[in-house]
Order: structure tokens, then C-alpha cells, then sequence
């Protein structure tokens, strides 16, 4: 057995042991719990060393489920464990029902792909995105610029100057799509804006070029 | 005092006290709760409250690629998280508040 398959394997007992000692619970509360949970600790046996066992890291199995059993809301009139979903959000069938059915949508289209989920295939993309943008706004300076150097009379070429801008987003772009900052997410989404800005303006002045005016 | 108690109060403010400025991964998170000084938060607590907060609405999560091992789920504050976050962090001061001005009164008053 291989050593992906030795840690796929430990982790499919751990996970069996803590669902184990979590089997009190109402099947969809211990559900809620541990639906994720092999992608969890997928993640976190990646950020440690094979040599590291997980119960290592982790504790045992018995810890954890009984950590994970105390992020349940308590029930204010007793304070027991509530035996029933987690959130009153999670609760609402029809709210349950669309995100399952996102979740479908999203594996489904996915595979379509050969991806395991559509997000992940976007957030593959992602980088053609950045380029694209970053070209995009190179051609609404050079719309911009085109008008402007129309009027006045300049010693730096108009191409040029849109060849240093587009070097300048591109750069910008990329390095913008690799933060997660609040405040980078906000310069995102002006940037996809004004990205769209420019493809907006350009369909339709191709369509205007190309549809015969009669 | 049993900190871990208290920590159990307090852990959906800091969860999303640490994803305010900056998504993160579930590791992520939880290296920086013990950064900040929760040293004995344990993963299965963030793993739990991450579920929760998420079921509740409050989070957002995508998935990133790793070049260095599996692919990392990560979490971000959508508008009602910050929402929430906003609450949590007022509620949270007038209880510090009312905490501060008891115990600081506890001496004369035991006079």
C-alpha cells in the first residue's frame, strides 16, 4: 500500500471512531458535524509529516468528537445538547433543499469537467481571468487614450503608452487576484467593473459594425 | 478560572474576528487563533464552529488548490457575518465593560 493510501486509510478510521462516539446523536446532527470532515483532515494530514500519526496531532478520536459535541448550541432551558440541527438556518427544509441542490449542481458540472466541483474549475481560471482583465482594461486606455491624443499633440505614441499600461495591469491584476484582503476584494470587484465596462462597450460597437444598417 | 469554558463563548466572535481582514483554510485558522493567545483551542473546536458559522449563513467558502498537497477549503465573511461580527464585537464590549467595572469594585465592596 502506498503512503496517500496508508493516510487515506488512517483517516477513514479516525473519522469511523469519532462518528462512532458521536452515534447518540440524531443522524442528520451528527451529519451536519462530520459531512466534512474527511476533506478537513485530508487538509490538515497535509500540513504534517507522515511520520506524524494524526491521533498525534489531533488527540484521539473520542477527544475530538466530544470537542466537536461541545460546538452544538446548548438548549436554553436545560442546557443540554440539542437533538436537532445545528442552526435554525439549517433547520429550514426549503434552505436545505437549495443548498443541496447547489451542491449537485456544483459536483455535477464539475465532472462535466473532469474537476471534482465547478468552483474548484473557476477557481482553476481564475489566473486566464486576471490576463483577461488585465488586457481589457489596456484596451479602454487605449479607447481613452485614442480620444485624448486626437486633441493634443504628444512626443510619446498613443500604442505605446497603452503597451506600458497594459504591462502595468497585468502585473497589477495577477497580484490583486492572489490577495484575500478585504480590502483587495473590493479593488477586485471595481476592476471586474470596469473590465466589463470595456467588454460592454466593445460588443456593442462590434455589433453596431457588424448588424447592416438599413 | 476554566478557560476552556470561557473559550467556548467566545470562539464564533474569534473565528470571525480572524477572518475579518483575511479568508483562511481550517489549519490556517486555527495557527491563527494560537497566535493571537488562544493556545489551547483545539482543531475539532474551529472545525465545529467553522460548520456552524457556515450552516448559519455567516460564511462563504471556496476551494484553492494546493501546490504543496491537497486542495484547502477556504472560508470568508459574507455580509451577515460581518453583520454578525459587528453585534458580537459590541455585545461582547459593554460585557467586558460590565465585567471590568464589577471586578474592579469587588475589594471596597467586600469592606
Amino acid at each position: 500500500m502506498n503512503a496517500t493510501g496508508t493516510r487515506d486509510d488512517e483517516i477513514a478510521h479516525y473519522i469511523a471512531a469519532v462518528e462512532d462516539a458521536l452515534s447518540d446523536l440524531p443522524p442528520h446532527v451528527r451529519g451536519e458535524l462530520i459531512g466534512d470532515l474527511v476533506d478537513h483532515l485530508t487538509e490538515i494530514a497535509g500540513e504534517i509529516t507522515m511520520a506524524v500519526p494524526l491521533a498525534a496531532r489531533l488527540g484521539p478520536p473520542e477527544g475530538y468528537a466530544a470537542e466537536l459535541r461541545a460546538t452544538l448550541p446548548t438548549s436554553a432551558d436545560t442546557g443540554a445538547r440539542m437533538p436537532q440541527p445545528i442552526t435554525p438556518t439549517a433547520a429550514d427544509p426549503s434552505t436545505v433543499e437549495w443548498r443541496a441542490l447547489a451542491d449537485r449542481l456544483d459536483r455535477g458540472i464539475g465532472e462535466v469537467f473532469d474537476y471534482r466541483r465547478a468552483t474548484e474549475l473557476l477557481h482553476a481560471i481564475r489566473p486566464g481571468w486576471w490576463v483577461v482583465r488585465a488586457l481589457l482594461l489596456g484596451v479602454g486606455a487605449l479607447l481613452l487614450l485614442g480620444d485624448a491624443y486626437s486633441n493634443y499633440d504628444t512626443t510619446v505614441p498613443a500604442v505605446i503608452m497603452t503597451a506600458g499600461f497594459t504591462v502595468a495591469a497585468l502585473v497589477a491584476s495577477v497580484r490583486l487576484g492572489r490577495k484575500t484582503s478585504a480590502a483587495a476584494r473590493i479593488a477586485a470587484v471595481v476592476a471586474n467593473l470596469a473590465a466589463a465596462v470595456v467588454l460592454a462597450v466593445g460588443l456593442v460597437a462590434a455589433t453596431d459594425y457588424l448588424l447592416p444598417i438599413y | 478560572m476554566d478557560r476552556t469554558q470561557l473559550l467556548k463563548g467566545v470562539l464564533d466572535i474569534a473565528v470571525l474576528a480572524v477572518l475579518k481582514d483575511q479568508d483562511g483554510y481550517g489549519y490556517d485558522i486555527l495557527r491563527r487563533l494560537r497566535q493571537a493567545g488562544f493556545s489551547d483551542v483545539g482543531d475539532a473546536s474551529v472545525y465545529g464552529t467553522l460548520r456552524r458559522l457556515f450552516q448559519a449563513g455567516h460564511l462563504v467558502t471556496y476551494v484553492v488548490p494546493s501546490d504543496s498537497g491537497p486542495n484547502r477549503k477556504y472560508y470568508s465573511l459574507n455580509y451577515s457575518g460581518r453583520v454578525q461580527l459587528d453585534l458580537a464585537a459590541k455585545t461582547w464590549s459593554e460585557f467586558a465593560d460590565t465585567m471590568g467595572v464589577l471586578l474592579s469594585s469587588r475589594p471596597s465592596q467586600a469592606r
